[in-house]
């Protein structure tokens, strides 16, 4: 147990930090994706659904780093870099977006919306 | 035992997370949030557990990452559930950007420093401000009778049974298939020396019956690699790392990997067979282009030299003052040095030119900063290129978006009276005759609004 302790707390931290495996890269992100998935779905508020694409990104984000570094390159570092981008061009326009239909409907409900059929 | 108990705690902390979601979700009626929230951490708990028990196996604790990976993932994944969770979205957008600096400690751990900062100033700095001035505008004032209502659009949320049940079997069937391969990952490299592992597979066998090294027995290490590598083999015995050196490994330090199949047998001094069972040995590769990629910066590589310290006596430099280099040579590790005329000690002409021979420092190598941008320039030129237009066009579109004019609808309208805000009919009828016929409702808009009311009535 103490020596445990002892290798989780690294008290011989200039040997070795346990980066862990791939495996445990991967759960994180799954379960950051899972929550913001749902997110997606259940809430109603424009912004929020937005704000959960975010959590999506940000978790395909945590698993491109972990293969990244995993695969010994620089791919997936990269690759974070243009997943950021489009998150940037995606609040860009999404969020004009929601302004203006909030200023039609002065509501940011996405039930309001029902009508928009095609 | 484990084989079994694994994958049941992973569904258990599946289940569990999915009950914790729902309960957590923002609905009509008492909403327990905290509840939620314990009952999500506690399947966290579980899977993170089950994950311990599936990589742990033989290797044990080594293969475990350190604490602070997993105080980092609880904050991440609790701060994406508050965001899912909280009615009222400026709180979600600023756990949102607690969840970005969890994920940054992530990134941290995972060596990958520049992503890191540049996701705290681009996200936290930049996006999530957009995010707040949107929600900011797009709030409605509440009125003083309501204070402390929210829209019911925040305060309900839309089948959050169905979407926990759906969510949470994908990551039941994530992490069970990513469970199936955890046993075969590898093993950890360090990750603060900023050196890296590749493929390897650790076939440990000991056997005593070697005559040339009789004292013990032999750990066989098999790595298999992709291409040719080098870099250093790493053994715990016991719990206690063990150093390596010339003597003890037979084709020296740092090992040299041809593509395929290697072996490198170590002979284990003073150790019995089944104490030599239990050892642990993983390589870890140094990055093989960055030979190439430093020798495209030869500055960098003089400004490292000047910086290093000589090994056999780290109170000196390994450059002396009154010395230059003249030529360096990555892919050896070798760098030429020469004394110069004018230096302080250069007045014995008998060293004047007097060439040197140094090898570089072994910690010297590429940074994260420089890997990346070697990345991003060598082999993705047309990504950034695209990228570029991409942003170039999402602001164009942006502002065009918002410089358009947009009327509020009837139904809107309505409901804005009934809150009693102050409509001004006059002026927005104006507007709509001068905007002309680009939107839609704007004919209906322009009509008296008590007809609208009349037709609202009617809908309703």
């Amino acid at each position: 147990m103490i020596t445990m302790l002892v290798h989780l707390a690294q008290a011989d931290y200039p040997a070795v930090l346990h980066t862990g495996t791939l495996y445990h890269y991967l759960v994180t992100s799954a379960v950051l994706f899972v929550i913001g998935l749902i997110g997606f779905i259940t809430r109603l508020n424009l912004i929020v659904m937005f704000l959960c694409t975010e959590l999506m990104f940000q978790a395909a984000g945590i698993a491109l780093i972990a293969f990244s570094r995993f695969h010994l390159n620089h791919t997936g570092e990269t690759f974070v870099i243009f997943v950021l981008t489009i998150a940037a061009a995606e609040a860009a326009l999404a969020l004009a977006l929601v302004v203006l239909l909030f200023r039609r409907k002065e509501t940011l409900d996405a039930g309001a919306w029902r009508e928009l059929k095609g | 035992m484990s084989d079994l108990v694994q994958p049941i705690l992973l569904y258990i902390g599946c289940a569990l997370g999915a009950l914790g979601v729902i309960i957590a979700m923002p609905r009509r009626g008492a909403n327990p949030q905290v509840i939620g929230g314990v009952l999500v951490g506690a399947a966290l708990g579980a899977i993170f557990l089950a994950m311990g028990l599936g990589v742990g196996g033989s290797a044990g604790l080594d293969r475990l990452p350190n604490i602070n990976f997993y105080v980092f993932s609880f904050i991440a994944i609790g701060a994406a559930l508050r965001v899912v969770t909280h009615p009222r979205p400026v709180y979600a957008a600023l756990y949102f950007i607690l969840t970005i600096l969890a994920s940054c400690g992530l990134y941290v751990i995972l060596a990958a420093e520049f992503m890191a900062f540049a996701l705290v100033i681009v996200y936290a700095g930049a996006i999530l401000i957009t995010y707040l001035f949107v929600i900011m505008l797009a709030t409605e004032a509440p009125t003083e009778e309501e204070a402390e209502s929210q829209p019911d659009y925040d305060r309900y949320s839309r089948e959050p049974i169905g979407a926990a049940v759906a969510g949470f079997v994908l990551l039941a069937t994530l992490t069970t298939l990513f469970a199936r391969g955890a046993a075969t990952l590898e093993s950890p490299a360090p990750a603060n020396v900023a050196v890296k592992q590749t493929q390897f597979r650790p076939a440990v066998e000991a056997s005593a019956d070697d005559g040339r090294r009789a004292e013990g027995p032999i750990l066989l290490l098999s790595l298999t690699s992709d291409r040719a590598v080098n870099g250093r083999v790493h053994l715990v015995l016991g719990g206690k790392p063990i150093d390596l050196d010339e003597e003890t490994l037979e084709s020296g330090l740092p090992v040299s990997l041809a593509a395929g199949e290697n072996s490198i047998g170590i002979p284990l001094t003073g150790v019995n067979a089944d104490q030599g069972r239990g050892a642990d040995a993983w390589f870890v590769a140094e990055p093989l282009g960055d030979s190439v990629l430093a020798a495209k910066l030869p500055g960098r590589i003089e400004s490292a030299l000047r910086e290093a310290r000589d090994p056999s006596d780290p109170a000196k430099p390994l450059v002396r003052d009154d010395e230059e280099v003249v030529s360096i040579d990555v892919a050896r590790r070798e760098a030429v040095l020469t004394t110069v005329l004018d230096s302080p000690q250069g007045n014995n002409s008998s060293q004047l030119g007097t060439n040197r021979t140094i090898t570089l420092p072994a910690e010297f190598q590429i940074d994260n900063v420089e890997g990346v941008a070697f990345t991003l320039l060598d082999e993705h030129p047309g990504a950034i290129e695209i990228a570029g237009v991409i942003l170039l066009m999402a602001m164009l579109g942006a502002v065009v978006l918002a410089r358009k004019k947009v009327e509020m609808d009837d139904a809107a309208k309505l409901a804005a009276q009934q809150r009693h805000l102050v409509v001004e009919v006059g002026p927005i009828v104006g507007r709509d005759q001068i905007s002309g016929g680009s939107i839609h409702s704007a004919s209906g808009g322009a009509k008296t609004h008590t007809q609208s009311g009349a037709t609202q009535g009617g809908l309703a």
